[in-house]
């Protein structure tokens, strides 16, 4: 009888152990597999078209996305007579930068004018340099803008109020990777927290 | 029988006379009086704006925006214009989304329903303060002054939020049970 209780005590050990050890082994293996990012913006679909830009920023040079290669770039369109979105979402991406912490050096935000008549080179400067002293404020001729926009899918039109004009346009911000490929978009209702889960993980990659 | 009314025929028309005239004329003259009585007092304060702040801009902004509730308790009333020191005008602006396109559109009014509220805020009606005279910092209070088709000019001051304010400061009562 003690031999028959001594043997069923060894195997419950042993069974105890194995079971230890292939939940230690599962452990393992789970915090060292990679898994999928899951983007809490909306994904640019693989194999879309891809946009491009040709623009000018406050210095006068001639800009394309090839020069921002290596960092991840976040794109927003607007003017500066917009009293309500536009400072609204550039001090978002203002906050952002502030959560990044270190990983901002790999993150570059840029504003495009929709409004280049207005918006000079200064106020672009001095206006995007207020919310975050990294933005990059970019312009060009008319027809540079309507093409930038148009490679981004980005909706504006100028509407004419008697002697002044307003600007419709379309509020998503564009995420592109270090590749310079378009990956995200986001809508204004995207939180703080959201556009810094996904621009330290694209960072990250 | 019949001719007798007649014989005193200046009298009875006199007496007629007084009475049509006090018949005609006395509802005229208390309604007159009543209105004089009214006109003395000063307009019954049915309209009251309250939350009304605004956001710190950044230099080489030309335009802010300010936004309020008006509290109606009278008849209906509307909201004409805006005026501010701190802009050059003031436009009453709505805010809608159009196919994926953010549009802004000046009103020339607003109204405002009887016993009712209007409220003006970040997403929908909103007050612009176009080609700003100085740039909007944050802890400050800027004048604006409602002008109502009937309840005339309310004053108001303000409050200057930080950039990235989407909504009414903390009511003051609020804030001073916090404190308290």
């Amino acid at each position: 009888v003690t031999d028959t209780a001594k043997g069923r005590s060894i195997a419950l050990i042993v069974a105890l152990c194995v079971v230890v050890a292939a939940a230690g082994a599962w452990a393992w293996r789970a915090s060292h597999r990679q898994p999928p990012v899951s983007y809490r913006l909306t994904e640019w679909p693989r194999g879309a078209r891809q946009p491009s830009l040709s623009l000018v920023d406050v210095d006068g040079r001639q800009r394309t996305l090839a020069d921002y290669r290596g960092r991840v770039v976040v794109l927003f369109f607007g003017y500066l007579r917009c009293p309500n979105a536009c400072p609204a979402e550039l001090f978002k991406l203002a906050l952002v930068m502030k959560q990044l912490g270190p990983v901002r050096d790999r993150v570059q935000v840029l504003f495009v004018t929709l409004d280049p008549e207005r918006d000079t080179p200064q106020l672009l400067r001095s206006y995007v340099g207020a919310f975050d002293s990294t933005f990059i404020g970019l312009t060009g001729t008319p027809d540079q803008i309507a093409k930038a926009a148009g490679s981004f899918s980005v909706a504006y039109e100028k509407v004419n109020l008697g002697d002044d004009y307003a600007i419709d346009h379309s509020t998503e911000t564009y995420v592109l990777d270090t590749g310079g490929r378009l990956r995200l978009f986001g809508a204004m209702d995207e939180t703080v927290s959201d556009f810094t889960h996904d621009l330290a993980a694209l960072a990250n990659e | 029988l019949p001719q007798e009314p007649f014989s005193g025929l200046s009298h009875v028309q006199e007496g007629f006379a007084m009475k049509s005239f006090i018949r005609r004329c006395l509802p005229l003259s208390v309604a007159f009086l009543a209105t004089m009585a009214l006109a003395a007092e000063p307009p019954s304060p049915s309209v009251a704006v309250t939350r009304a702040w605004s956001r710190a801009t950044v230099p080489g902004a030309s335009v802010g925006a300010a936004y309020f509730e008006v509290i109606n308790s009278g008849p209906p009333d509307v909201l004409l214009a805006i005026e501010s020191p701190v802009a050059k005008h003031v436009e009453m602006h709505s805010m809608t989304m159009n196919a994926g396109m953010m549009q802004m559109r000046p009103v020339p009014s607003v109204d405002i329903p009887a016993k009712g509220r209007v409220v003006f805020g970040p997403e929908g009606l909103h007050a612009m303060l176009v080609d700003l005279t100085q740039p909007l910092h944050e802890g400050g209070r800027i004048p604006l002054t409602l002008v109502f088709r009937h309840a005339g000019r309310v004053p108001v001051s303000a409050v200057v939020q930080g950039l990235g304010a989407m909504t009414p400061p903390a009511a003051e009562g609020v804030t001073s049970d916090r404190h308290s």
